[in-house]
């Protein structure tokens, strides 16, 4: 890599790792886990750097990277939990806020217990905001499966323990 | 927008905020990059080819086995061959004599005075009496563990593998017999990113070369005389290597061994380990697996699937076991109950594409009912149970993992199980007893 790809590089890296690592975190589930699957993308990234010519789809690039090395470390680190959640730091709650975080909590844990799949479009269509069409481009899947498992994936939340609709209504009251 | 799509959204941006921005993470990347970088072009080539002239004779023929590559021999004419089968050429010269074994190569750190004790003791308490010479060895840069390529004299055989080091023991990723006249020692080795092939060859062979589409062949990056690497990204279908010796004929040319079966067997499940294995369970299962083989616990490698402990304070776990250089590995449950007593059950072998593993789980002749652990495939959405042939199949309780458990009838008969992937589809259904079947057989 030449020294002005090289800086392009790191200002990508400076001004997006933030952002990445939050949708990192969202697939992996724990921190540790996150940090490494971002680094692990953005040194593929880095490799490919200079042929990717539409700088404006980097993120793309590196979100793929990411659910596809995901896919590929479930298979290979049989040594990792696939859903090992970390703690995360105390947060100060009133009443109506410690119903809202008992609920997140909740949701979090039953997100945790989604199949992989099913994990990964909920994370696109709800943390990323990608549309349909844009998730099944970035999963290699139909615009069709996206719908069928997304619905399936919100089924199988609103069924979990603690997340039923009246946990949910009452926590937004 | 629903409720529902409000709180999953929300819940995921809430999470979001709370981790904060890494740090360095440039400096990292562009360190782990280098180092995938130098993995995959094996661009950090040291040392150089010793050219000495050579006329040779006899190749060997590569065959790949489940669980370890086996080095036989076949004589022919001076002629190579573009096919699926060696090629025959000059070479004995290039042929590794287990009495008189090729020089050692590498970093003499691999063979630190400590760690090739280690190496020995592991591998005499595997074949006792044998003692392994070292042909070449590196410290792994990934692991920072040392791996060696050797030679043994086993009674009136010969043996070649490839060790590394590992923290709880050494890890035997080859152990094959040597056959005569063997001219190269290829080893599919874990990569950082993708596997590699190392080949170990004569001091005095000039190139080994690798053809990833079966037939272009390039030189594969030397990193000690007669040794090279490259990262195996050909189609394994048709791959092959080549040793050409200093008259620039080919010296051999053959298949190159089967990733998948390279450092494991053929059978191993390549789920994550679920739930948690309890503090020294993992080391009494291995030491009590080892005694059942007649072996020692050094030799046993594990790949954990499960672990827990039940309402009585019963603590288990779900394992495939196997002895380094087995093709195939057992599958192992191990219970601890709370009186102390211990329980080794050796499952029949699952295979590879295996739907579900299950354990039984019974505290005491006394108790009502057993449990049945069930583990599935990590992809798996749904186990149900039907505790006889006519009932109606129930969804089991999953835990955080994705393990199911059945309360079970020990007296139950024609009970079954079905297996529901993430998107409902069914991919199991079958007899409990079925699922329950030890080595000896089924019940």
């Amino acid at each position: 890599m030449n020294p002005e790809s090289r800086e392009a590089f790191k200002s990508y890296v400076s001004a997006r790792s933030a952002a990445l690592l939050r949708t990192a975190y969202m697939l992996t589930g724990n921190k540790p886990d996150a940090e490494d699957l971002l680094q692990t993308a953005l040194a593929k990234t880095y490799l490919a750097w200079d042929s990717i010519r539409d700088r404006e789809s980097v993120d793309a690039y590196v979100r793929r990277i990411m659910l596809n090395t995901r896919t590929s470390w479930w298979r290979r680190h049989r040594h990792v939990s696939e859903f090992a959640t970390d703690e995360l730091p105390e947060r100060p709650a009133g009443h109506d806020e410690a119903d809202r975080i008992a609920l997140h909590d909740a949701m979090w844990t039953a997100l945790a217990d989604l199949p992989k799949r099913q994990r990964a479009m909920v994370v696109l269509r709800y943390y990323e905001d990608l549309s349909e069409v844009e998730t099944a481009a970035a999963l290699g899947v139909s615009v069709g499966t996206v719908k069928s498992t997304t619905a399936r994936a919100l089924a199988k939340l609103r069924d979990h323990a603690g997340l039923r609709d009246d946990a949910i209504i009452g926590a937004k009251r | 927008m629903n409720t529902m799509d409000d709180e999953v959204r929300a819940t995921l941006h809430d999470r979001a905020n709370l981790i904060a921005p890494p740090l360095d993470v440039f400096d990292r990347v562009e360190s782990r990059a280098k180092r995938m970088h130098r993995n995959r072009v094996a661009a950090s080539v040291t040392g150089a080819v010793a050219a000495v002239a050579a006329v040779a004779i006899v190749v060997p023929t590569v065959v790949s086995g489940s669980g370890s590559h086996h080095v036989a021999t076949t004589t022919g004419a001076a002629t190579q061959q573009q096919t699926q089968q060696p090629t025959q050429s000059a070479a004995s010269k290039y042929a590794l004599d287990p009495t008189k074994p090729w020089a050692y190569r590498g970093d003499q750190k691999a063979i630190a005075p400590a760690t090739l004790a280690k190496f020995r003791h592991d591998w005499a308490a595997k074949h006792p009496g044998s003692t392994l010479q070292p042909l070449w060895g590196d410290i792994y840069e990934p692991s920072q563990q040392p791996e060696v390529v050797f030679v043994a004299k086993v009674g009136d055989s010969a043996r070649w593998g490839m060790v590394m080091g590992a923290p709880d023991g050494s890890q035997f990723v080859v152990d094959s017999p040597l056959a005569a006249d063997t001219v190269v020692l290829p080893i599919v080795a874990p990569g950082d990113e993708v596997a590699r092939l190392l080949a170990v060859s004569a001091p005095d062979a000039k190139a080994i070369q690798y053809a990833g589409d079966g037939v272009t062949f390039k030189d594969m990056a030397q990193i000690a005389p007669g040794v090279a690497v490259t990262p195996l990204e050909g189609d394994q279908a048709i791959d092959r290597i080549r040793v050409i010796g200093v008259d620039g004929r080919t010296a051999y040319q053959g298949a190159v061994p089967d990733s998948s079966i390279g450092a494991t067997p053929a059978n191993l499940l390549k789920w994550p380990t679920r739930g948690t294995v309890p503090n020294g369970l993992l080391q009494e299962a291995t030491t009590a697996y080892a005694k059942s083989r007649q072996q020692t616990a050094a030799v046993v490698q594990t790949n954990v699937l499960y672990g827990g402990i039940d309402a009585a304070g019963t603590q288990y776990l779900l394992a495939q076991a196997w002895i380094s250089g087995d093709q195939a590995a057992s599958t192992v449950g191990y219970l601890k109950h709370v009186d102390g007593t211990v329980e080794l059950q050796l499952k029949a072998q699952t295979a590879a594409d295996a739907v579900l593993v299950v354990l039984d789980v019974t505290d005491s002749p006394a108790t009502p009912t057993e449990t049945l652990v069930v583990v599935p495939q990590p992809t798996t959405g749904q186990v149900l149970y039907a505790s006889s042939a006519g009932a109606k199949f129930v969804p089991a309780p999953a835990d955080q993992y994705g393990v199911f458990t059945v309360a079970r009838d020990p007296m139950a008969r024609n009970d079954r199980l079905q297996v529901l992937d993430g998107d409902g589809k069914q991919t199991f259904e079958g007899a409990v007893a079925s699922q329950l079947c030890g080595v000896s057989g089924c019940g």
